[in-house]
């Protein structure tokens, strides 16, 4: 049998990361879909804790999901799971998914076709940089 | 006519007639087989509560979670021998990841039908950090008889982490 995952703290649940905006969008305007990927076959996302950063302008970050049986990002085709504002006053926003199984912010179960995905929303229009890297484990 | 004592009430008191202080039966190199179940069944209860004899069964595994559904964890099933009565000493769990999962013990009685959840562990509730956590019930607690079949499950909220389970218990 293996040993623990991550020293010290017992196995990590939180196990993939991404992160941008490579190769999405270098400035945000004023909606924005990222498609963070498939939701795999028989699996759901469940969500753990993000950093988003946006120090031009104040910007909301939305992890949404596709609806089952739908693959692009719009509002009709979504679902919102959660919302975040990162603006220069707050600085690198972390935002907590789980807080200490809590929480259950979760994705659909993939058919094979639907994404998980990031939506940045600004009431400005003037192009600003931003980031995000996201913590999640597909269940 | 037997050769037990009736008294006025007419029935057989079970006591051999005519028993004194100094009646014998055998001698001291001879053996005695009890084959009553009555008495079987006191002299373990009575094991039982004067703790006499160290748990005799000891039934663990460690499992590396790969899925959410309930799962038998391998190697720990029990059935109680023909004969014999199953007392538990100690139930116990240990889990590595900050997530819900629980522990069963689980019982077939007859080693028929269903298996009922007799004990249950809740590791990482409130995702407190990684933990132990057991049962301890000292000198035991009559839990089956023969032919009932125990085992341990379990069911996770996220396939991460490894559990190891164990329970303890005397066969009398």
């Amino acid at each position: 049998m293996g040993k623990p995952s991550s020293g010290g703290g017992g196995s990590a649940i939180f196990t993939t990361n991404i992160s941008g905006p490579t190769p999405g969008p270098l400035t945000c305007g004023t909606n924005d879909w990222i498609d963070l990927g498939v939701i795999p076959t028989g699996k759901y996302i469940r969500f753990g804790s993000a950093q988003y950063g946006s120090p031009d302008k104040s910007e909301t970050f939305q992890i949404r999901t596709n609806i089952a049986g739908q693959s692009v990002g719009s509002d009709a085709a979504t679902l919102l799971l959660a919302s975040s504002v990162a603006s220069a006053k707050t600085g690198l926003l972390n935002v907590d998914y789980y807080k200490s199984n809590t929480l259950n912010i979760k994705t659909v179960v993939g058919a094979g076709v639907e994404h998980f995905w990031l939506r940045l929303k600004s009431t400005s229009s003037t192009a600003g940089s931003y980031l995000y890297s996201i913590n999640y484990v597909a269940v | 006519m037997t050769g037990f004592q009736v008294d006025s009430d007419g029935a057989e008191d079970k006591i051999l007639k005519g028993a004194t202080d100094g009646t014998q039966i055998g001698n001291v190199t001879d053996r005695l087989k009890v084959i009553d179940a009555d008495t079987v069944a006191a002299i373990n209860a009575l094991s039982i509560n004067l703790g006499i004899g160290a748990a005799n069964i000891f039934k663990f595994n460690e499992l590396a979670l790969t899925a959410r559904t309930e799962t038998d964890l391998s190697g720990v099933t029990y059935t109680v021998p023909s004969g014999k009565t199953f007392a538990i000493n100690s139930f116990s769990g240990s889990y590595d990841a900050q997530a819900a999962l629980y522990v069963r013990l689980k019982k077939q009685t007859g080693g028929t039908g269903s298996f009922v959840t007799i004990l249950r562990l809740n590791m990482m509730t409130g995702g407190q950090g990684n933990s132990t956590l057991s049962y301890d019930f000292g000198k035991g607690f009559a839990a089956g008889v023969a032919g009932d079949v125990f085992k341990v499950t379990v069911e996770a909220s996220i396939a991460k982490g490894t559990i190891f389970a164990m329970f303890t218990g005397s066969e009398l």
